[in-house]
C-alpha cells in the first residue's frame, strides 16, 4: 500500500497536481482500494477540517498581515541605517550591517523572500553607491533574507509545531541562536571577501560621517518603534502573557497603530489592500495545510515510519549518519519543493525516525528549517534567488554563483546546528 | 461583463478578506475583555477557529483561479509546451470530476452530522457546509480552468518566467513597486 502511495505521489507530482491536491488523493487510495480501511473518504474529509481547526495556525495570516503593514513604513533603510551607523566603517561593515538589517528584518516579516525583497530594494542601491560589486551585495541579500525564517517569529516554524506537535513558543525560542549563529557565519565571509577585494573606504567614510552628524539618537529614532515590535510581540510570548497567536495579532494592531499614527506613512485606505495582500499571500498553504493532516493521519494508520525504519535498517544505529542523510535528503528536496508542503509531507516520516535516537522534536525542527531556507538560495526554484533577481537585475545564475560561498558558510552553520543541539535548545531549557 | 470579471477574480477574495477581519476584530474584542474589564468571551475562540477553516476551503478555489496554487511548476520546464498543456488541461478536467465527486461525499457529512458547537448551540454543519460549497466552487474553477488552459497558447516556459512569477508577488507584498527592466539581463 504504502509503495502504491508512494509511486502515485511522484507521478502526480509530475503531472504538475497541485500539492495539496495531491495529498488530498493518496489520503483516498487506501479507502478506495480496500473499502473496510478505517479511513473512509468522510474520514479523509473531516480530517482536513480538522487539520485547520487549529487556534496556533491562525497566527499564520496575523503574522503576514503585521509584516506586510510593518513594510507599508520603509523599515528596512530606517533599520540599515542603525547598523550601518554603528559598524559601516570597519572592514566589510556595509555588507555586514546588511545581514543584520535581514536579521532584525526576519524578526518583523516572518518570510525569507518578503525579507530579501524589501531589504534588498533599499539596500543594493546604497551598497553599489559605495562601490561595492553589483552581483556581491545582492547575493549577499539573497542568501540572508533566508534568516527571515529562521528568527521569529517565522511562518514554517508554525507550519512544523503542526506537524510535530511541538509548541509554537519552544519553536521561536529555538530559533534566536541558530539565526545568530547564521548570521555570523555570514558575516565572516563578507568581512572576508571585503579584505580580499578591498573596499572603497573614501566613499564609505562619507556615508557613515553624514549618518553620525545625524547623532545616534535621531537615527536611533526612526527605527525604535519598529525594533520594539518583534520585542513585543516575542515578549508577551514568553512572558506567558499572551499565546503567540494573540501576539501575532497585537503585532498587527501595533503596526497599525505606529504606520498611521507615528511614521505616517499608512493610511486607513491602505489596510484593506493590507488585508488582501495577505490572503492572496496565505491561500496557497492552506490547502497544503488541510490534506497534510489528513495524509499525516493515513500514514500512521499504515505505521509509514515502522516501514521506513525497517528500510533503514542498520543506519538507525548511527545517530551521525542518519542526520547527516536526512539533511541531505532535506537539502535536495529543499530544492524543488517549497517549504510549507516539504515540512508538513516530511516531519511525520522522519520525526519518529530521529526521535527514537533522542533527537529532540523542537531541535529538528531547527535543522529542517534551516535545510529548507538553504533551499531558497539554491536553483533550480531558489525563491530567494528570484526575488533578488528581479531587485537587482543579477541573472539568477551569477548569483548563485557568486552566492556559493555563503551557501557554504550557511551548510557550515547547519553542520553546527545539526550537531551541537544545544545551540537550539539553550534557551528552550533556560526559559523552563 | 465587467463587474462579473471582478467578480470572477475577486469573489473568493471577498470572502476570505471578510473572515480575517472577522478573526482580528472578535480576536481583539477577547483580548480587551479579558485583559482589562476581567470578563471573557466565551464563544471567541471557537469562532475564530471555524471563521479559519472557511478562509482555508475557500483558498482552495482561490488558488486554482489565480494560479497561485503550490505545484512542482519545474517539471514544465523538462518537457516540450504542447505536451505541458495536454498534460495541464487533462488534469483540469480530472480534478473538476474529482472535486465533483468529493462534493457528493461531503454532503453525506453534512447529512449525518448532529453535533453542536461546544461554546454555542450552533450546528456544526455551519462548520462543515465549508466543505461541499467550496469543494463545489473549487470543481468550477477547474472547469474554467480547463477552458482557460485549453484556449491559451502553448509558450516555453523558462526558469526566468517562472521567478518572475514569485518575485512578482512577492515585490507585491513588500509593498514594493514593479521591478525596473534592465540591468544585466
Amino acid at each position: 500500500m504504502l509503495g502504491i502511495i508512494f509511486v502515485l505521489m511522484v507521478v502526480l507530482l509530475v503531472l504538475m497536481v497541485p500539492i495539496g491536491v495531491m495529498l488530498l488523493c493518496v489520503s483516498l487510495v487506501p479507502s478506495i482500494m480496500d473499502p473496510s480501511f478505517v479511513a473512509s473518504i468522510q474520514y479523509v474529509l473531516r480530517n482536513m477540517v480538522g487539520g485547520l481547526n487549529s487556534t496556533p495556525l491562525i497566527a499564520i495570516p496575523l503574522f503576514i498581515l503585521g509584516g506586510i503593514i510593518m513594510a507599508k513604513g520603509g523599515i528596512a533603510k530606517k533599520l540599515f541605517n542603525v547598523f550601518a551607523y554603528m559598524i559601516g566603517d570597519r572592514t566589510g561593515g556595509m555588507p555586514c550591517a546588511t545581514i543584520v538589517t535581514c536579521l532584525f528584518y526576519g524578526a518583523i516579516s516572518g518570510s525569507g523572500p518578503a525579507t530579501t525583497a524589501a531589504v534588498g530594494t533599499m539596500t543594493i542601491p546604497v551598497l553599489d553607491e559605495m562601490g561595492y560589486d553589483h552581483a556581491f551585495s545582492s547575493a549577499t541579500v539573497a542568501v540572508a533574507g533566508g534568516l527571515g525564517v529562521i528568527i521569529p517569529p517565522s511562518i514554517p516554524f508554525i507550519v512544523y509545531s503542526m506537524a510535530s506537535g511541538a509548541s509554537v513558543g519552544d519553536m521561536f525560542l529555538a530559533g534566536v541562536l541558530p539565526g545568530c549563529l547564521i548570521a555570523v557565519c555570514l558575516m565572516a565571509y563578507a568581512i572576508y571577501y571585503c579584505r580580499k577585494h578591498g573596499e572603497d573606504k573614501e566613499k564609505i567614510g562619507t556615508t557613515v560621517r553624514a549618518l553620525r552628524e545625524k547623532g545616534f539618537w535621531n537615527i536611533m529614532k526612526d527605527s525604535f518603534w519598529a525594533i520594539l515590535s518583534p520585542v513585543f510581540i516575542l515578549g508577551g510570548i514568553y512572558s506567558g502573557l499572551v499565546t503567540p497567536t494573540e501576539a501575532a495579532l497585537i503585532g498587527v494592531i501595533y503596526s497599525g497603530l505606529i504606520g498611521l499614527f507615528v511614521y505616517k506613512t499608512l493610511r486607513f485606505g491602505d489596510l484593506i489592500p493590507a488585508c488582501v495582500e495577505t490572503v492572496k499571500t496565505t491561500a496557497p498553504m492552506l490547502i497544503v495545510l488541510a490534506a497534510a493532516s489528513s495524509f499525516s493521519r493515513i500514514l500512521s494508520l499504515l505505521q509509514a515510519s515502522q516501514v521506513v525504519s525497517g528500510m533503514l535498517g542498520g543506519l538507525l544505529e548511527h545517530k551521525i549518519l542518519l542526520l547527516l542523510l536526512i539533511n541531505l535528503i532535506l537539502l535536495v528536496l529543499g530544492m524543488i519543493i517549497d517549504t510549507s508542503p516539504n515540512i508538513l509531507i516530511f516531519t511525520p516520516v522522519m520525526l519518529p525516525l530521529v526521535q527514537a535516537l533522542g533527537v529532540d522534536p523542537v531541535h529538528f525542527g531547527i535543522i529542517m528549517v534551516v535545510n529548507l531556507a538553504i533551499g531558497f538560495v539554491t536553483p533550480p526554484v531558489g525563491v530567494n534567488l528570484y526575488v533578488a533577481q528581479s531587485v537587482s537585475g543579477v541573472p539568477v545564475l551569477k548569483l548563485a554563483k557568486k552566492a556559493l560561498p555563503y551557501i557554504l558558510m550557511f551548510f557550515a552553520a547547519l553542520i553546527l546546528i545539526t550537531y551541537i543541539p544545544q545551540i537550539s535548545l539553550l534557551l528552550v531549557n533556560l526559559g523552563k | 461583463m465587467k463587474a462579473l470579471k471582478w467578480i470572477d477574480k475577486n469573489f473568493e477574495v471577498v470572502l476570505m478578506v471578510v473572515t480575517l477581519i472577522a478573526i482580528s476584530v472578535i480576536m481583539t474584542a477577547q483580548i480587551i475583555a479579558r485583559r482589562f474589564i476581567g470578563t471573557s468571551i466565551a464563544w471567541s475562540e471557537e469562532m475564530c477557529r471555524y471563521l479559519f477553516i472557511w478562509m482555508g476551503f475557500l483558498s482552495i478555489s482561490h488558488s486554482v483561479r489565480a494560479g497561485s496554487i503550490i505545484k512542482l511548476d519545474i517539471v514544465e520546464l523538462a518537457m516540450p509546451p504542447a505536451v505541458s498543456k495536454v498534460i495541464t488541461a487533462v488534469v483540469d478536467l480530472a480534478m473538476a470530476v474529482l472535486f465533483a465527486y468529493l462534493t457528493f461525499e461531503s454532503v453525506d457529512i453534512v447529512r449525518t452530522t448532529n453535533q453542536r458547537w461546544s461554546s454555542l448551540d450552533i450546528t456544526m454543519n455551519l462548520v462543515y457546509g465549508a466543505i461541499p460549497i467550496c469543494f463545489a466552487l473549487t470543481s468550477v474553477r477547474f472547469l474554467e480552468m480547463f477552458v482557460i488552459d485549453v484556449k491559451k497558447k502553448a509558450v516555453k516556459k523558462d526558469a526566468a518566467a517562472i521567478g518572475e512569477e514569485y518575485a512578482a508577488a512577492e515585490r507585491a507584498n513588500a509593498g514594493l513597486p514593479e521591478a525596473e527592466e534592465g540591468g544585466e539581463k
